[in-house]
């Protein structure tokens, strides 16, 4: 009943006193998030990160605690601030993984463009270079028919 | 009228309502914050047409892009409505959140382009792979055919030697069969000038006749066949002259042998009625009767309808039978000179034996193998050849 009670008055509290970007925020609705973001976060472990990610992932760790720990104070404002920004942080290391991978497969695909096409253009000059000389041997063997009297 | 346009007007207004109260400058976060949702990066993705992306990952990325921004300046109006209220603090703690969702935007922002350079990259990769195969392929058709103009010129360079080749040998022995010629015609010829008893008349030329003969000889033997052509027709054209200045001395010394041999003479009109004046003549041996096509080629056997001939021979020897013959054998100028040599003697022996079935003694019959070595007939054609078949026989004073 106390417990009832006490999170009724931290509602009433949070409704009346926090500000506008935490509103939505509630004990539950910041325990039930801080869970989602924990199965996140674990998933996200499991892969191995570039430094960038991998730092802001630490951060993520040390945000969690530190929401714990302000969630122990009873401090939902604060703790629904901070979990803003952790969200955001979730979303900035998606961000990073997904630029790292396609702008690292870009490049790498470029790459391979680049060697294709020069290997394209080589063989295009050999093939010039090749149609010339059977052009010319063409011409020879035509010459040689020619002097015996006959057609090819 | 853009968003980005708008709040920034807004801002705008705050700050000048912030500046007529006395109010604190931005925060760092708020300040940056502030650059960065109205930069050209931002402006950049609110540009953004996504509904005309084709690619289904690129508008996902642009959308999201988009709605980072959104959320980024979402949390700069609040941060900047706590900084009104000169909630410093609470201003940070958004504009670092509004930091973090930019840079969010901005990530996948880039994404989007790093997946708009792959896809066009993927696309070009293709034409270009295409373009090396097409040009791998004709390279090597074109390679083939290389190949194979070369084997064609390879072939006609081949037959070009061998044409030159054939040319050379034809030459060659058209040489060759020239000096054989020539050789063969002069000592047919020497033949005719012995006959006309030269050695004897016109001895000189006779002399200087056979020396180029003999030297004609030799150089045929040499293989030196142009000059062997070359001095052998002035042997014969020397052979001819010596025949030319013998018949006069000839003629009256065979009036003369005849003049004081009556059997002689009379065998002689006999010669010359049965075999007429081309294949019977007189010289010095004795009254000649030449018997050309006696054999077929490679025989000692007579041929049939030649044997007529021989009956001839045989009724002189008959009529006259204490006349003594020479049976001289012939043979055309083909196969080895030893067998030749082997088959004029069968073919001597072959008429000696035909006469001795008719009755003439064997032992009034000399024989004598000349083989190849003095043709009357040119061996050049097959005429000649058929007629060198033969057998001379000399009734002997």
């Amino acid at each position: 009943m106390i417990r009832l009670l006490q999170g009724l008055l931290l509602l009433m509290a949070l409704s009346a006193a926090a500000p506008v970007w935490a509103r939505e925020y509630t004990l539950t609705s910041i325990r039930t998030r801080m869970e989602d973001l924990n199965v996140q976060m674990a998933e996200m472990e499991t892969h191995d990160f570039a430094d960038e990610a991998a730092g802001e992932l630490a951060q993520c760790r040390l945000e969690v605690g530190e929401i714990q720990g302000m969630l122990a104070r009873n401090e939902v404002g604060e703790a629904a601030i901070v979990l803003q920004r952790l969200e955001a942080r979730m979303f900035l290391i998606q961000s990073v993984l997904e630029r790292a991978t396609f702008e690292d497969l870009a490049t790498e695909r470029e790459t391979e463009l680049f060697e294709i096409q020069s290997a394209a253009d080589q063989l295009q000059i050999d093939l010039t270079s090749t149609e010339q000389r059977r052009r010319q041997m063409q011409d020879q063997v035509q010459t040689i028919v020619d002097s015996m009297g006959g057609t090819p | 009228m853009k968003s980005s346009a708008i709040v920034r007007m807004a801002q705008f207004a705050s700050m000048l309502s912030l500046a007529a109260c006395g109010a604190p400058p931005l925060t760092d976060e708020l300040s940056m914050l502030d650059q960065n949702t109205s930069g050209m990066i931002a402006d950049s993705i609110s540009g953004t047409d996504t509904e005309a992306i084709e690619d289904q990952n690129v508008r996902e990325l642009s959308e999201q892009a988009l709605t980072m921004l959104g959320s980024a300046r979402e949390y700069f109006d609040a941060a900047y409505e706590q900084h009104r209220k000169r909630k410093r603090e609470e201003a940070s703690l958004l504009a670092r959140i509004g930091l973090i969702y930019y840079n969010a935007a901005e990530n996948f922002h880039r994404t989007a382009e790093a997946r708009v350079r792959l896809n066009a990259a993927n696309s070009d990769f293709e034409v270009q792979r295409q373009r090396r195969n097409e040009a791998q392929t004709r390279i090597a058709s074109e390679t083939e055919l290389i190949t194979l103009l070369g084997t064609i010129n390879s072939l006609f360079a081949a037959n070009e030697e061998l044409r030159r080749q054939l040319a050379s040998f034809e030459q060659e022995a058209n040489t060759v069969n020239r000096a054989l010629y020539a050789i063969q015609e002069a000592r047919r010829v020497r033949r005719e000038a012995e006959g006309v008893n030269a050695r004897r008349y016109a001895a000189s030329a006779f002399d200087t006749a056979s020396a180029s003969l003999q030297r004609a000889s030799t150089l045929y033997d040499d293989e030196a066949y142009e000059q062997a052509a070359q001095v052998a027709l002035e042997a014969l054209s020397q052979f001819q002259r010596a025949i030319d200045e013998s018949r006069p001395g000839f003629a009256s010394d065979q009036e003369r042998l005849l003049a004081n041999n009556d059997t002689a003479r009379a065998i002689f009109d006999r010669a010359i009625r049965a075999f007429g004046d081309t294949d019977a003549y007189v010289d010095n041996r004795g009254i000649v009767v030449v018997m050309p096509f006696l054999f077929a080629a490679t025989s000692a056997e007579i041929r049939p309808e030649m044997a007529v001939r021989l009956d001839e021979i045989a009724a002189l020897l008959a009529e006259f039978s204490r006349q003594r013959v020479s049976v001289e054998g012939h043979t055309r100028d083909e196969g080895s000179t030893a067998d030749n040599a082997t088959l004029a003697q069968q073919r001597a022996d072959a008429v000696r034996s035909y006469l001795a079935n008719a009755d003439i003694r064997g032992t009034r019959i000399d024989v004598l193998a000349m083989g190849e070595d003095v043709p009357r007939y040119s061996n050049e054609t097959e005429e000649g050849r058929a007629n060198n078949d033969r057998v001379e026989i000399i009734f002997l004073f």
